[in-house]
């Protein structure tokens, strides 16, 4: 017999435990706290038996399943099985309810489909995916989660109701998440590699940019709002075209200038580190040959550098995402929005509404990113 | 022909190349000879302007080279440097094409040129040309430098310890490379080295460099035979000065009529190889056959001894 594969193995435990905990949460109304309700409370005992025995056998057959490719199917279909179930029982819960009743996902919905995810990522990285396999994944799991949210299977939980509520809400956070983030991201870029040819060409100049860079980098992101506040207020009040242009000590502007500001750390730093990372033989052969200055910026040093900013892209948009959330307490917009009012209102679905894209846009920008990444470190150095 | 006039480099007042004058004859390989910090690649380096003379200038086919810009000059100027500094994100034929490609050369012409010093480099363009560098052996590194150095056809070429980081086994065979694609190009080479073995092999001239001026500027012959200083003396060695000689000369001169049995040596073949073929065998008089194998004459062991004894 052979060997039983040791991940799933550890996995079993959080499967089987999770038809154990309660599969849903039920509300009567938004801000009520959950009440536990499990499968059998939804889908009757006979369901609830049928899927106790689907997960032990899903856990056998993955014990003995090697091929990596073959492990993804039962994993997959698993992962199908639990979304449907979840809006079909909360659908089913919701029929007997009052119309303000909610139901979200239980403890249990929770720990299954992390282990389940978890296992599909495990097996697709045993199966050493080059990059046209990545995209391929994360393409068809983008694709995926909107054919599932436009199918309405999901319509009935209790984020999906909270978002019925809030849509255009959503639509204008989305856009300001997203101006926010990346436009930030743009203008450091603008103002950061140049900063970092300069930098690395000028002995002089490392230590103060750096230092700098990296002291504005340890202020707290909300300090550093508020420091922000006196003098954009100033502005606003003395130079009528920036009050026109809509810059205020709240708002859009000094959230935007604060992330430009994390962001050239990141930026200026991995461009001097890839350029010093050029060989002296290279440069000194491009020189030799008679390329011009610019000549050896575009042809030698920045394909060279290239990958090096893209991780730094990469941290920087990342990291962007996340603090763009904490610009919503100065009246930024974004989805932080949401993340603060529903803390507020002891609204979890709220608070939902505003993390769930948060998170889902920083790991679909990383892997966008990282398959940049590898995509530039593929051709050989 | 290069020359150089009263060339000087400081660097905060203190001089790394001190007032050198000398000429480079046209097609020849004049071999620059010193210890780490001579100034032996300070001076090359003022050749295609990478350094800028303190005073005195450097002067190619009468033209003052300060005033040639920097780009069109280096780009008539070949440079092949130790570690090569291949470009590491092009192949080895782009590498190779790189020059040509900065004088606009049409797409096809690069290409051909590419195949052609690789075939010259013993290397399959079909093989090598798509490699990365870093899927090169050292060898092959090497003569893709090379290669790329030569790519315009300059007239000069300077090279900066071009064999450095070989093995000596693979080195022999570059500098043997070298020294056929230099009869074959008639490119005029200014080589820089810290090997008198390599310098003495190679060179149509040496210079031995030592604190910023030449020591002795002189043909091999003349520095084996006279050292100038105690310095250049040392650096060719008291022992086996007479074997080093014989290795400067081919047989050619020497051949006198008459027949000797055994296998013949090349006409082109040095004194010293000569020598070691007469021992190794046991005979004190060799046939001598040119090229084609045609029988020249003989050559005896007493003429060997009498030319190293000069």
């Amino acid at each position: 017999m052979p060997r039983p594969d040791r991940l799933t193995a550890v996995m079993a435990l959080p499967l089987l435990a999770a038809l154990a905990l309660p599969a849903f949460g039920f509300r009567p109304n938004r801000i009520a706290p959950p009440e536990a309700r499990t499968i059998t409370d939804a889908f009757g005992t006979p369901l609830a038996a049928t899927l106790a025995g689907g997960t032990i056998l899903l856990v056998i057959a993955l014990l003995f399943l090697r091929r990596p490719g073959m492990r993804m199917v039962p994993l997959g279909a698993a992962l199908a099985v639990l979304l449907v179930l979840l809006g079909r029982g909360a659908a089913t819960l919701l029929d007997q309810a009052v119309p303000a009743a909610r139901v979200s996902p239980g403890a249990g919905f929770w720990l299954a489909g992390g282990a389940l995810v978890l296992l599909l990522v495990d097996a697709f990285a045993r199966m050493r995916p080059g990059p046209a396999a990545r995209a391929g994944l994360l393409a068809c799991a983008v694709a995926g989660i909107a054919a599932l949210l436009g199918s309405g299977a999901l319509a009935d939980l209790s984020v999906a109701a909270e978002f019925r509520l809030r849509a255009d809400a959503f639509h204008r956070a989305t856009a300001d998440h997203l101006f926010l983030a990346f436009g930030s991201f743009l203008a450091a870029l603008a103002v950061g590699l140049p900063t970092g040819l300069a930098v690395q060409r000028h002995a002089g100049l490392r230590g103060p940019v750096l230092n700098l860079l990296t002291l504005i980098q340890t202020i707290p992101s909300i300090a550093l709002f508020g420091m922000l506040i006196v003098p954009l207020a100033w502005v606003a009040a003395h130079v009528p075209a920036a009050a026109n242009a809509g810059i205020k000590g709240i708002g859009m502007a000094p959230a935007m200038i604060a992330l430009f500001l994390y962001s050239l750390l990141p930026i200026v730093a991995n461009t001097v580190a890839g350029l010093d990372a050029v060989p002296r033989a290279v440069t000194e052969a491009a020189r030799g040959m008679g390329m011009t200055g610019a000549g050896r910026l575009w042809m030698i040093d920045l394909p060279l550098t290239l990958p090096v900013i893209l991780a730094a892209a990469r941290i920087v948009l990342v990291q962007n995402i996340g603090l763009a959330t904490v610009g919503a307490l100065i009246g930024s917009g974004g989805y932080g929005t949401f993340i603060f009012q529903g803390i507020g209102q002891t609204a979890t679905d709220l608070i939902l509404l505003g993390v769930i894209p948060t998170v889902a846009l920083a790991f679909l920008t990383s892997s966008v990113m990282d398959l940049l990444i590898a995509l530039t470190r593929g051709q050989p150095q | 022909m290069i020359e150089i006039e009263a060339l000087t480099k400081s660097y905060d007042g203190r001089p790394v190349v001190d007032g050198v004058t000398a000429r480079f004859a046209r097609g020849t390989l004049t071999a620059i000879v010193g210890s780490s910090g001579s100034g032996k690649t300070t001076l090359l380096r003022m050749i295609n302007r990478l350094v800028e003379p303190t005073s005195g200038r450097v002067l190619i086919d009468g033209k003052d080279v300060s005033r040639i810009p920097e780009v069109p000059l280096r780009q008539g100027i070949g440079y092949v440097i130790q570690g090569y500094g291949l470009f590491p994100h092009w192949t080895a034929a782009r590498n190779i094409g790189v020059v040509p490609t900065l004088l606009g050369w049409p797409k096809a012409q690069i290409v051909a040129r590419t195949a052609e010093l690789l075939r010259m480099l013993q290397l399959d363009p079909a093989e090598i040309g798509p490699r990365y560098p870093h899927q090169l052996s050292g060898g092959q590194a090497q003569r893709i430098g090379v290669a790329r150095a030569l790519a315009a056809r300059p007239e000069l070429l300077l090279m900066d310890e071009p064999f450095g980081a070989l093995d000596p086994l693979i080195r022999r065979q570059a500098q043997r490379d070298l020294a056929r694609i230099r009869r074959q190009s008639g490119t005029t080479i200014v080589l820089v080295t810290h090997d008198m073995n390599e310098a003495l092999y190679l060179g149509d001239a040496i210079a031995v460099m030592r604190g910023g001026r030449f020591e002795q500027f002189d043909t091999p012959d003349r520095i084996i035979r006279a050292p100038a200083t105690p310095f250049v003396a040392d650096l060719v060695g008291e022992t086996g000065r007479a074997l080093r000689l014989l290795a400067l000369h081919p047989v050619g001169p020497l051949v006198g009529a008459g027949e000797a049995g055994g296998v013949p040596v090349d006409d082109t073949a040095s004194l010293s190889d000569a020598l070691a073929e007469m021992i190794w065998t046991g005979r004190d008089r060799l046939p001598v056959a040119d090229a084609q194998g045609r029988h020249l004459g003989i050559v005896t062991r007493d003429d060997i001894l009498a030319a190293g004894r000069e």
